[in-house]
Order: C-alpha cells, then structure tokens, then sequence
C-alpha cells in the first residue's frame, strides 16, 4: 500500500448506479413542493379573514354612529317640544294680559 | 422685520377676535338635580352638547317639515339641556330648586317673560344678551307635579323656537314627550 495506488483507486473510473440518471430528470420535472402551495393558501386565508374582519368592524362602527346619530334626533326633537310648549305657554300668557 | 409685524397683528386679531366668539356662544347653565331625578316618576334628560347637535343634524330630514324647521333652528347652536320631572303627588319637589338655577345667572342674563299662575304653570324665560344678539336662554317651568328647564346655548330665534310647537301639530307636549323619552331610554 503506497499513496500511488490510494490515489488511482480514488481517481478510478466508476459508472453510476442504475437508474441515478433517471432519478435525476424525474426530480427536474416534478410539481413544485407541496410545502410553497400550503404557505400561499395560508397566506390567502390570512388576507381574506383581515379585509372580512376590517370589512365587519367597519359596519359595527357605521351601525353605531347610526344609532347614535337617530338618538340624537330623537333628544332633539323631544327637547325642541318641550322648548317650543314652555314658550307658548308665556306667549299665550302675555297675549291674554 | 415683516415677519414680525405680521406675527404682532396676528396675535393682536387672535386676543380680539377670540373672546367675542366664546361670548357669543353664551353659558351653560349646570342642570343638575339628583335630588329631583331620584324622586321623580318620570324624567326627561337631553344633553346635547355642540358635537352631538351636529350629528344629530344630519340625521334630521329635509323631506319632513317639522324635522327640517328642526334644523333651521339648531343651526350655530353650541347646546341643548333639558331637564324635566314629572312627579306623583303635588308638593313633592322643592321649588327653591328654580332659585338655585337663578343664582346662577350673570349679569348678561335678563329676565323677559314671567308667567305666575297660582293653579297651573310658573314659566320664567331668561335671555343671555350680548349687545342685541340673544345669545343664550333659559326657561324654568314649575307645575304643581312637573318642573321643567331648558338651557340653550347659542344664538337663539325666540320666534322661531315658539313657532315650532304649532309647525310639530302638538297642541300640549307632556304625555308624548314622556313617553318618547321612555323609548329613548331603553334603547341606551
């Protein structure tokens, strides 16, 4: 055993196991990994449940403000009636002295 | 040099112009009664403070004409207060609750209506005057079971506001006013 003969062992010639050649192109025209696919639908998921929830807390927040805003009215209108009935009560009394 | 002149005007119109606008928009009476609240049947509270008038002016409907004469009347308003007790039995609340109200006043406050009535209604109208602009008012009704005030703060049209009763086709408003608020209520 001298370092020649290590060296044209390791050098020598060797053919490749069988079938390695069409492994290879298999793998070359395989569907992409499964694993990106997963990763787009869950990204997908995740946009469309934010604009959902954006989309349903926009209409709470609209349905408040009109609730609000029909209270609002409703106090004003009380509060023009009573306003309104006080001064006729002093027109009428002015009107009848 | 310029920049400074312009900064010294500037201030000088902000020191004018800045009291007589918050003048202009009168005072806000306090209104606040737990005594009477507690022993009333029945109570009516709006508060409607300059934000609240503006969002409830858009949602007034031109097609409608008392909600329309509504708008007409709120507009360049700051507030709207009203508080009103209606109570089972005679006597049941102090009537020294009005004079507290008074001792409230300021100088700018004059009365110009006093109605005394023995058996029915005491109404005392008071205006917030700056200059001939009315630019508050105050109505303090006292019935043997209800009393009533209602401070507006703004510039007010009395005509106008004493013109709307009739325009609402509301002969006399305490039963419907009482019970819209009681809806009111419940949806808070």
């Amino acid at each position: 055993m001298n370092f020649e003969d290590d060296l044209a062992r390791a050098f020598e010639r060797k053919s490749a196991p069988d079938g390695f050649a069409d492994r290879v192109l298999s793998r070359l025209e395989a569907p992409p990994r499964q694993t990106s696919s997963l990763l787009r639908r869950i990204a997908a998921a995740i946009v469309l449940t934010a604009a959902l929830g954006g989309l349903t807390a926009h209409q709470i927040i609209e349905h408040r403000r009109n609730e609000e805003g029909e209270r609002a009215r409703r106090q004003l209108m009380t509060a023009l009636h009573i306003a309104s009935a006080k001064m006729r009560v002093a027109q009428r009394a002015v009107a009848h002295d | 040099m310029t920049r400074y002149f312009a900064k010294l005007i500037l201030t000088l119109i902000a020191a004018i112009t800045l009291p007589i606008t918050a003048s202009a928009q009168g005072t806000r009476i306090n209104l606040d009664f737990p005594d009477l609240a507690a022993k009333a049947s029945e109570t009516v509270d709006v508060t409607l403070d300059g934000p609240m008038l503006r969002l409830a002016g858009k949602f007034l409907s031109n097609g409608d004409a008392d909600e329309r004469a509504a708008k007409e009347m709120i507009s360049g308003l700051a507030g709207i207060y009203v508080r009103s007790y209606e109570f089972d039995h005679e006597g049941e609340y102090d009537k020294s609750q009005a004079e507290r109200i008074r001792q409230q006043l300021g100088p700018t406050w004059k009365k110009i209506v006093k109605v005394a009535s023995r058996t029915k209604e005491d109404v005392d109208i008071y205006a917030d005057t700056r200059g001939d602009a009315i630019t508050g008012l105050l109505i303090i009704s006292a019935e043997p079971k209800e009393f009533t005030v209602v401070n507006i703060v703004g510039p007010v049209d009395l005509e106008k506001l004493a013109g709307l009763e009739g325009q609402f086709g509301i002969p006399h408003i305490s039963g419907d006013v009482h019970s819209k608020h009681r809806k009111d209520k419940s949806h808070e």
